[in-house]
């Protein structure tokens, strides 16, 4: 099956959580009366924002193969320090500014840990929370005092037919899958989360990659907390807790692989709009928080485990976390690679689909010229040599 | 199927024989009536070719993959060994090259590991201490200390506690499988004395090794397979090396490197100095020529590898570089594939490519700079390139977008070399690429590496291969500790004068 | 053995031998440096009050850290051990308000274990990966223990209160403390003296040799999460006999706590070199943390960056320090492989 031109990602992945929002706003709407009707759908809509926002920067990190915790406090900070400037006098554009500054370079500070010092990202995020927690709590001395400047009040909450903040949000869909496919810093997201000492090899800026991805990560999530902010007019301690979760979730459940090198903004997009239809759902209905908890956990597990089933994801988990399978992972090279299904490999063809015009702009390079390639396809089945490198852990850190 | 050699025997004194094995890997036949007799108490190599099917048989015998057919017999007696448990219950133990055992637990815990002694409800380590001291005792082993953690252990001690711990079962066969590839020579002589002492003991010994003359020193017999069949057994007096390789090749190898033109060689491309890959070490210089292939010998560990991933910007070092009379400063591989300085590197899966993204994007990887503007990328002038590289790599694809861990080993290693070719390099640094690559692939690797110097590339490449150090390049520079302590040239490329260079330079440390 | 050549010393690169010994050094010298410093706040006073408090911060925490000590030393992490704490804790208060003393103390237990072993099927059967895989349970187990208690309350066993708070008999030493040495003790014994505890170490340093020896590795990995879920089921039980009641946030905190102690002990994330003492250690430590804060006048919202910083410090450390160590091997190593061609030392 052919893709499209550019894109690396399948459409089926794109399309299958798509599909599984259009369910979900079908069942829903016929269990639910009332579901479906514009204002539903523009409240929706606006809780759906709040979260794909603050999970763009939890997408890119996982992209990376990493994880970022501290998104709970970089949020409440943001928030804290946005109705607590406004205290203080400050110019509502200026402590706005101040606020991504100080996400940013939250962020920042997580990926030197990261990229830098080797820090594994559990911990340096984990820290980082931790840290912000702090610096919230004694900011606000236990309670934030404070209301949110109005510009963004009405961002967060205002527009009429469609809610600015999902004019945001799908701005900045844009703007994120544009990064992701075209830019440089796009593609080496990918490697880097694919390989990161391969890609350190072939000259990729990898430490750049990882630091500019965290900054964006903590970038985000204080935008999340500003337009939560925004959106009940002040902030509260504690506010970010129920978003840690969320993030991760919807990156998952909408086949963005845990451990980097594959995935997409837009099916994170559709994540987001998943579990915001089926959480509003599971409350019109009667579900309370409680209930609610246990079957997010229940549909991250399950989404994580379909996504995993459906893609060759299943080798190199196998090959990083063992499970059933794990210790079987070197004898079963040849087997993989003789006759075994895969995405789009299977028997090489001849000719085939690369019959693609080839330009003249491209000069071949000089050693191109020499027409002595003829490589042997047999492969040497299982040679006791090569293992492939366990990934990304502290121990195993490229030089 | 069994044709010259030691004489047909009724199966009385085989301790190992497997006849009419087949085992096929969905489309692949790894092994077509494949045969293989061990006599008790003597050492038997088992030699081919990668692909031959070696690895698939060892693999049977050690439990891990079970044969589509065939018959299996251990000192007469017929077995199914279907497991690793069968295996050991049948006798068989099996030692590979990559080291099975746990580098943070101590050797007497490794010896013991599945079957600890206990004292009441606990496990006792005094115990397990006095069994590993008699284990290691009984192959003469005194003198690895059973409380040592493994990590803290030189690599041959290592593969000796590796042996040692095959043979705790007690085994009747013993296979070794590689297990000398990372080993020096002084390491594989010891080695050969602890599997002579095995042999001595009445343990079978099947070994399992590229190297010849290893094979010469150590076997009393040898069986040769060739595309998953069995060609011949024969005893170790009875066929020297040659014609073992050409049983092996199915063909006569008769001169095996493509001519040298060291002579044609002048100009300078990097002139390196003050080069220090380690603090304390006293700093050295090295020249590199336009179109010639220089070599980096020495025992394995030297620093060979340190000095090519440092003048490439990837590891530790320092020193001056100087390109067509310019300083330049290589801190990252991208600064180094800006100055055409290009690195190859020895694990194609590990650090050369990236297995879950399309072939595309793993070709373009290393040129993306120069197809982008400021950080856009050109994805139509990407395709292009991309095709063109297909094309002339004739590699055969479905689509430019399948992940490149759907392709052969060997089509891999061209998409690793195509990716660093694009950059149109001017120094070209291999590190041991031809490690566990047959023969035929070896050829057109040496014929790429000579058409590449002539057409102007600087190739340096280091190989734990002196044969092939010798055979291919024009000048060889022996490293020892880090440093380069030998230049040879011209006539003076030879394997004695590389192999004495290695170990000349071992002095008693002060 | 006599008449043979004296065995030769074997090569020994600095710091190798017993590489985990000397990771819980550090966390030995971190508690009387702390303690230290404490006294210096607090005028040179250590009674049994002091005590008291820091144990009884302290105990919890390091049974949370010994739980997932063992996870992490097989390479996995468990995210869920703060809501399973949570689940023992309100579990052990409902079935007291209902009258089952001791038995609900069993059900309790069960329960955690059950926690864990839902954990390490999950890791080891669908394949996801931990991280995942334990945020998710995280989830269902809150809410778990959000449905069985809303909010604080319930009832816990007084004999439980008696054993777990207070002072020896009328001595000064607190009961906690004791247990801290009890739960360091067992642990060791379980690591270092049980066939399980050598698996696991096995497991954590490599799962292909491991499997190849013919070890298990569904087996061990998933014990190792029952074994954290038993632990965090001890923490949860622990903190009702002293706060005397169910409380379905208490759990929450205890997950950073317990990752902290862990790194601050030396136990390394990539498993296979840790050790039970560090990570109890290393609860001590944090305690003596939040101590030293409260002493030095310093409000307790301070705890949280200084926590913060120190796991992140902790594991740098660890890892300079290993890094120094492999340094060094590689030197020695370097040398002795070429002089004992010449029978050299």
């Amino acid at each position: 099956m052919k893709q499209g031109p550019h894109s690396y990602v399948r459409p089926v992945e794109v399309a299958v959580p798509y599909a599984l929002v259009v369910v979900a706003l079908v069942a829903a709407g016929i269990a639910v009366p009332g579901f479906l009707s514009s204002s539903h759908l523009s409240a929706l809509s606006i809780t759906a924002a709040y979260i794909g926002i603050i999970a763009i920067g939890q997408t890119m990190v996982l992209l990376l193969g990493g994880i970022d915790l501290s998104v709970p406090y970089m949020l409440n900070l943001a928030a804290v320090l946005l109705v607590g400037l406004q205290l203080s006098h400050v110019a509502a554009g200026t402590d706005f500014l101040i606020v991504i500054g100080l996400g940013l370079g939250a962020g920042l500070i997580n990926g030197l840990g990261v990229a830098l010092l080797d820090i594994a990202p559990l911990v340096m995020t984990l820290g980082m929370n931790s840290i912000l927690e702090g610096v919230a709590l004694i900011y606000s001395n236990g309670s934030p005092q404070g209301n949110a400047p109005n510009f963004v009040t009405t961002l967060s909450t205002g527009g009429t037919t469609v809610p600015y903040v999902v004019i945001l949000w799908f701005v900045l869909l844009v703007i994120v899958t544009l990064a992701l496919v075209f830019t440089r810093f796009g593609r080496s997201v990918y490697a880097v989360g694919s390989n990161r000492r391969a890609s350190d090899l072939s000259g990729l800026p990898v430490k750049r990659t990882i630091m500019t991805a965290y900054a964006i990560s903590g970038l985000t999530a204080a935008l999340g907390g500003i337009l939560l902010a925004g959106y009940s007019g002040q902030a509260y301690l504690g506010m970010g807790d129920a978003y840690l979760l969320p993030s991760i979730a919807v990156v998952v459940i909408g086949g963005t692989s845990i451990l980097g090198g594959r995935g997409s903004y837009v099916q994170t997009v559709a994540g987001a709009l998943l579990i915001t239809i089926i959480e509003s759902a599971l409350i019109t209905v009667g579900v309370d928080q409680p209930g609610q908890d246990v079957l997010y956990g229940g549909v991250i597990l399950v989404m994580a485990y379909l996504n995993q089933v459906a893609v060759s994801d299943r080798r190199r988990h196998i090959a990083l976390f063992g499970g059933a399978m794990g210790p079987l992972r070197g004898w079963l090279q040849p087997v993989a690679r003789a006759g075994g299904a895969r995405d789009d490999g299977g028997e090489p063809t001849d000719e085939g689909d690369t019959a693609v015009k080839s330009d003249d702009k491209e000069e071949p390079a000089r050693w191109m010229r020499a027409d002595v390639w003829h490589w042997s396809q047999e492969e040497p089945a299982g040679s006791a040599g090569r293992r492939a490198r366990r990934f990304s852990t502290p121990a195993t850190r490229s030089s | 199927m069994i044709e010259a050699g030691a004489g047909v025997e009724d199966g009385a004194g085989e301790a190992l024989a497997a006849r009419g094995v087949h085992k096929r890997y969905g489309g692949i036949r790894a092994l077509e009536g494949a045969e293989i007799v061990a006599k008790s108490g003597e050492v038997h190599a088992l030699l081919g070719e990668n692909g031959a099917g070696k690895s698939t048989l060892v693999k049977i015998f050690a439990g891990v993959v079970r044969a589509d057919e065939g018959e299996i017999r251990v000192g007469g007696q017929a077995f199914t060994v279907g497991s690793p448990l069968d295996a050991r219950d049948a006798g068989i133990a099996t030692v590979y090259q990559e080291l099975s055992l746990i580098q943070q637990l101590s050797v007497a815990h490794n010896l013991v590991l599945t079957e600890f002694p206990r004292r009441g409800p606990l496990l006792s380590i005094q115990r397990a201490g006095q069994i590993a001291e008699a284990a290691l005792a009984r192959l003469g082993l005194t003198h690895i200390d059973p409380r040592a953690t493994v990590s803290s252990l030189p690599l041959d001690q290592r593969q000796m506690v590796e042996i040692t711990k095959a043979t705790m079962t007690r085994p009747q066969i013993l296979i070794l499988d590689e297990a000398t590839s990372s080993l020096n020579r002084a390491e594989v002589d010891r080695l050969f004395d602890l599997v002579r002492a095995l042999r001595d003991q009445g343990t079978t010994v099947l070994v399992i090794t590229h190297r010849m003359n290893e094979v010469w020193a150590l076997a009393d017999s040898m069986t040769i397979l060739r595309d998953g069949r069995t060609i011949g057994r024969y005893g170790i007096k009875e066929i020297d090396q040659r014609e073992a390789v050409s049983l092996m090749a199915g063909r006569d190898i008769t001169s095996v490197f493509p001519a040298k033109h060291s002579s044609e060689v002048d100009e300078v491309e990097l002139e390196l100095a003050n080069v220090r890959l380690r603090r304390g070490q006293t700093p050295w210089g090295l020249t590199l020529h336009r179109g010639e292939i220089l070599g980096l010998g020495g025992l394995q560990g030297q620093g060979q590898r340190d000095f090519l991933l440092w003048l490439y910007g990837a590891g530790p070092g320092s020193g001056d570089i100087t390109r067509h009379g310019k300083s330049i400063k290589v801190r990252r591989p991208g600064e180094a594939l800006r100055h055409g300085i290009v690195l190859i590197p020895e694990d194609r899966a590990a650090e050369g490519l990236h297995l879950n993204l399309p072939v595309r994007w793993n070709l373009a990887m290393a040129t993306l700079k120069r197809r982008s503007w400021f950080g856009v990328l050109a994805l139509s002038a990407e395709k292009a390139f991309a095709a063109a590289s297909v094309k002339q790599l004739a590699i055969r694809l479905t689509s430019l977008f399948q992940p490149v861990s759907s392709l052969s080993g060997g089509t891999q290693q061209k998409v690793v070399i195509g990716k660093f070719m694009a950059i149109d390099p001017s120094v070209v640094l291999f590190v041991d690429s031809t490690r566990g690559i047959d023969v035929q692939t070896k050829f057109e690797f040496y014929e790429m590496l000579r058409t590449l110097a002539r057409s102007g590339a600087t190739c340096v490449f280091y190989s734990s291969d002196t044969e092939e150090l010798v055979g291919l390049c024009d000048r060889v520079a022996v490293f020892h500790d880090g440093v380069p302590v030998l230049m040879l040239e011209g006539d003076g490329v030879t394997q004695d004068a590389v192999v004495g260079a290695s170990f000349a330079a071992v002095e008693v440390p002060a | 053995m006599s008449a043979e050549p004296q065995r030769e010393r074997p090569a020994r690169a600095v710091g190798l031998t017993r590489p985990t010994w000397h990771r819980s050094y550090t966390s030995g010298a971190l508690v009387a440096l702390l303690f230290l410093i404490y006294l210096s706040r607090s005028g040179w006073t250590f009674g049994g009050i002091e005590a008291l408090g820091i144990t009884n911060d302290a105990l919890p925490l390091a049974l949370a850290a010994v739980g997932e000590t063992f996870v992490i030393l097989t390479n996995g992490i468990d995210l869920s051990i703060g809501s399973m704490i949570t689940i023992s804790n309100v579990t052990l208060a409902v079935l007291d308000s209902h009258g089952f003393g001791a038995f609900g103390l069993v059900i309790v237990l069960a329960i955690g274990a059950a926690a864990g072993l839902i954990n390490g099927l999950i890791v080891c059967f669908m394949r996801i990966p931990p991280l995942i895989a334990t945020l998710a349970t995280s989830s269902i187990y809150l809410g778990f223990s959000l449905m069985i208690l809303p909010s604080p309350g319930g009832t816990v066993p007084q004999w439980l209160s008696n054993w777990t708070t207070g002072d020896i008999s009328s001595s000064n030493f607190p009961i906690a403390g004791l247990w801290l040495v009890v739960t360091m003790v067992v642990g060791w014994v379980v690591l270092r003296r049980t066939n399980f505890g050598i698996r696991l170490q096995a497991l954590g340093g490599s799962e292909s040799s491991s499997w190849s020896a013919g070890i298990s590795v569904v087996r061990v990995r998933i014990l190792a999460y029952v074994a954290a879920g038993l632990c965090s089921a001890l923490a949860g039980v622990v903190l009702g006999g002293l706060t005397q009641s169910g409380d379905p946030t208490i759990g929450a905190v205890y997950l950073l706590g317990a990752v902290a102690a862990v790194v601050v002990g030396g136990t390394s994330l990539a498993g296979g070199v840790g050790t039970i003492a560090g990570s109890v250690l290393g609860a001590v430590v944090l305690s003596l943390v939040s101590a030293v804060l409260l002493v030095s006048g310093l409000s307790a919202n301070y705890q949280y960056i200084v926590t913060g910083v120190i796991v992140i410090g902790a594991l740098l450390a660890h890892s300079v320090q290993t890094k120094l160590s492999s340094i060094a091997a590689e030197r020695s190593r370097r040398f002795v492989s070429v002089s004992t061609t010449d029978g050299q030392q």
